[in-house]
């Protein structure tokens, strides 16, 4: 497994922040682009170069507007995250959301995002309840019971509350401190869920869906005979690098859960633990979503429309930076450069936006994972 | 019956949720049922229905002595227009006659042999990219039937009486030219094969170089051999492409090879089939009903149908007086203007409409037909821009063009008005979300219709006023 290292390699972000989360734009030329933070802690917007040579563009994000003829969800997607001037995984997805709930990407991704964002709201109760019954379950050894419904009443919250002052007298600590800490931890790791939850979190099903994405495209190129073959193979030893990789990373997210105690005692240090190996997870998924849907839209279409697919995948692929990973083998081996793909159809010199290429990465931004 | 189409409809609804398994289970229930159980319209007709499924699961198929038979040119089968021969195809109508002809020939100690070498041969598993039994058990019939038909096309050819007899039994005269397809298919059914395997997976999009240079180097070795007529192996070749004019300077370039049809070059047998293709291709277009189509299937025919004049055109195919390629673009300029543009400007407006009280329990109602009317209004928008690129193809750029600017006009001049409501405070009852919701429904519209440029201006006059909204 040795990927030819390009001469630019150098280049190659060493850090999740600098290789920056990828956006939901519906502009084909800035389709997965990302956003991060320059030396300022101002946002840029690196984009792949559009001749197909390696490299990247940076962009101040303020002059992006000025500079690409967007579409009009576009624009309100750019300001929204102008207005938050976070890069972090789920504050770019919450700004795609809320813009997606907006229309200006069609009715269909306006419904996905009304239900995606019922569905995150489902998964922090569901996850609350979990991790307070695990929780409680090992601290108070079995005495309390809860019900999912307490969640989503004050009278069910108090009820919890007034059953936590002995619990938190032990960890030095007072039952509404103690609630909302466990609160929100469950908040934390809510994209992730809790075992034992009747339905996956989004981080989990991603996850999956990663794995079953190296195996579809393993087998898919068993059957081609063209170069997108290679390009698939590629992608899909990527595929199960960051599968295992996000799977460390899930089960580490999760491991305090069988020491709350210690967590719950220790709480502003703990939360730090917390939120940096949840950060992780989502640094390490971003950008699969995408690359899923696009391949399952694909799997249904002609073989020219798959390898079409591949060749863009492999070109927004996002591979695990450097640092981030140092110690696992193969990670040399995830370097490539993959920005060298020219995208095929696009009309790139007229200088206007083709709508039937807004509505293929539309069509994307329909579904869900 | 109503229970089992009842059935068929929810299998359609979770056809991607039923595992791998039981769709092979049901495929093969569904085949062997077939004129048993089913008649053959439900067996096809629950075929259809799980038909998106079994290209991507790839089940084994029932297979039976005469879907071996059909293997060589099943690409070549077609449903027709009408009862003409297509040079370089088989009407799906001549399977049954032939097969039933070809069975009643041949010897039946032969037929049962292979029939139960066919039970005792082992399917290949789910997701197989094909099925081993069928060139394996294919060797011996394709050679035993293309022998036994060729002694009768033969006695055929030389006898008028002969010929006229065998044209009655079979029914017409096109099921017998068909049948003398199949059997030059079934004489080079074993090039075929090797070629297949390079052409695969079907449709073939773009042709790969080794692609191109297998047609070259297997149509050079079937014409060295002197087996067959090599023409249908462009039949065949063409046949599994999805765009067969690529495959034009390939034949070009095979010069003066044997086709098997004198006076006739490979690349002229591939324009022939092409032409046969385009002409059904239009005639269909003439049968089609603009009042059952959706806007967005009468745009596809419309970009089809201008891409392909255009390959014709370039290649020279479309000289001299074309009535039936006039005809269709006649059609589709009328469709395009039943079906496409008209009452245009109602879905538009159905879309930008504003409930004014929703009664109590009927907000999930009223949601839904909201969503409904935007799906569709987009819809229709999208099928006249594709409509609009190649509108010129049909003659019916100025109807389009008309259109959009009126469907523009209209869009701008609501979002106008939008905007002066909203500044004179009409809006302020409902809020500045709802008030927002209402902006970007137009913003959208506008900027499908006339682009990102007007809606631009909508959206940044409109923020503005709601920005000065009171809350």
């Amino acid at each position: 497994m040795n990927f030819p290292r390009g001469s630019a390699s150098q280049f190659q972000p060493a850090k999740f922040e600098e290789r920056g989360t990828a956006v939901a734009f519906t502009t084909p030329a800035l389709s997965q682009a990302r956003v991060r933070v320059d030396s300022r802690d101002n946002l840029e917007l690196t984009v792949s170069a559009f001749s197909g040579v390696k490299g990247n563009y940076v962009i101040r994000w303020k002059d992006v507007p000025e500079i690409f003829q967007l579409t009009m969800h576009d624009r309100a997607l750019q300001e929204e995250i102008f207005k938050k001037n976070s890069c972090l995984p789920p504050d770019v997805r919450m700004a795609t959301l809320e813009t997606a709930r907006t229309g200006l990407a069609g009715p269909e991704a306006q419904k996905s995002a009304e239900e995606a964002i019922t569905e995150e709201e489902n998964e922090v109760l569901l996850t609350r309840y979990f991790l307070f019954k695990t929780a409680l379950d090992r601290l108070s050894g079995g005495q309390m019971s809860l019900q999912v419904s307490d969640f989503t009443s004050p009278a069910g919250r108090d009820r919890i509350r007034s059953g936590l002052g002995e619990i938190a007298k032990k960890l030095g600590t007072n039952a509404n401190e103690l609630y909302d800490r466990l609160e929100r931890w469950g908040q934390f790791i809510s994209p992730l869920g809790m075992p034992g939850m009747p339905k996956e979190s989004r981080l989990r099903r991603l996850i999956s869906g990663i794995a079953s994405l190296g195996q579809s495209l393993n087998h898919w190129s068993d059957s081609d005979k063209s170069e997108a073959a290679e390009l698939a193979r590629g992608i899909a030893r990527v595929a199960y690098f960051t599968d295992d990789f996000a799977r460390d990373l899930a089960a580490a997210s999760l491991r305090p859960v069988e020491y709350a105690e210690r967590v719950l005692s220790n709480w502003e240090k703990a939360t730090e633990t917390l939120q940096r190996d949840i950060g992780r997870l989502w640094w390490t998924v971003d950008g699969w979503e995408f690359i899923l849907l696009l391949w399952k839209d694909a799997e249904d279409r002609d073989r020219d429309a798959q390898r079409a697919a591949v060749t863009e995948i492999y070109r927004v692929l996002p591979i695990i930076p450097d640092k981030e990973a140092a110690n696992r083998p193969n990670l040399a081996a995830m370097q490539e450069n993959t920005r060298m793909q020219v995208r095929a159809l696009e009309g790139w010199n007229s200088g206007s936006l083709d709508i039937e290429m807004v509505r293929r990465v539309e069509n994307v931004k329909r579904k869900r994972i | 019956m109503t229970d089992l189409a009842s059935e068929l409809r929810d299998i359609e609804r979770k056809l991607f949720e039923i595992p791998d398994e039981k769709v092979a289970q049901l495929t093969l229930l569904i085949e062997r049922s077939r004129a048993v159980v089913l008649s053959a319209a439900l067996a096809d007709a629950a075929l259809g229905t799980l038909r998106p499924r079994l290209a991507k699961t790839r089940p084994p198929r029932h297979l039976t002595l005469q879907r071996i038979f059909c293997h060589p040119f099943e690409d070549l089968l077609i449903l027709p227009e009408d009862g003409d021969k297509q040079f370089g195809r088989i009407s799906r109508a001549s399977l049954a006659p032939c097969w039933d002809f070809i069975l009643q020939s041949l010897d039946q100690s032969s037929v049962k042999e292979l029939e139960a070498s066919i039970r005792t041969s082992t399917a290949p598993a789910i997701g197989a990219s094909a099925d081993p039994r069928i060139p394996k058990l294919g060797a011996t019939l394709w050679g035993i039937v293309a022998r036994r038909l060729r002694e009768e096309v033969s006695q055929a050819d030389s006898d008028p009486a002969h010929r006229a007899a065998l044209v009655a039994r079979l029914g017409s005269e096109t099921v017998y030219l068909d049948l003398v397809d199949m059997m030059c298919m079934l004489e080079i059914a074993g090039a075929l094969e090797t070629l297949r395997d390079e052409l695969s997976p079907k449709p073939v999009g773009r042709l790969l170089e080794a692609q191109a240079e297998a047609i070259r180097e297997d149509y050079t070795a079937l014409c060295a051999s002197g087996a067959g007529l090599p023409g249908y192996m462009i039949a065949f070749i063409l046949s599994r492409m999805s765009d067969p004019f690529q495959a034009l300077p390939i034949f070009d370039g095979l010069g003066d090879m044997p086709t098997g049809i004198a006076g006739l070059k490979p690349g002229q047998y591939a324009r022939r089939m092409i032409a046969g293709d385009s002409k059904r291709f239009f005639k269909s277009i003439g049968r089609a009903d603009a009042g059952k189509m959706e806007a967005g299937n009468i745009a596809g025919m419309v970009d089809d149908f201008v891409v392909m004049i255009g390959r014709l055109k370039a290649d020279g195919m479309a000289d001299g007086p074309q009535p039936e390629m006039e005809a269709a673009g006649g059609k589709l300029r009328d469709m395009v203007k039943s079906g496409v543009l008209a009452g245009a400007d109602v879905k538009l407006l159905d879309a930008l409409a504003t409930p004014a009280a929703i009664e109590p329990g009927q907000e999930a109602a009223v949601k839904e037909a909201i969503f409904n009317a935007k799906v569709q209004a987009e819809d229709r928008v999208y099928a006249i821009q594709k409509v609009a690129r190649v509108a010129g193809g049909i003659g019916a750029e100025k109807d389009v063009g008309d259109t959009l600017k009126q469907l523009g006009g209209q869009i701008e001049q609501g979002g106008s008005t939008l905007v002066a409501d909203i500044r004179a405070g009409k809006l302020n009852g409902i809020g500045k979300d709802a008030a927002k919701q209402q902006l970007y429904g137009a913003v959208r519209m506008l900027e499908l219709v006339s682009g990102a440029a007007a809606a631009g201006k909508l959206m940044k006059d409109g923020l503005a006023a709601i920005e000065k909204m009171p809350g």
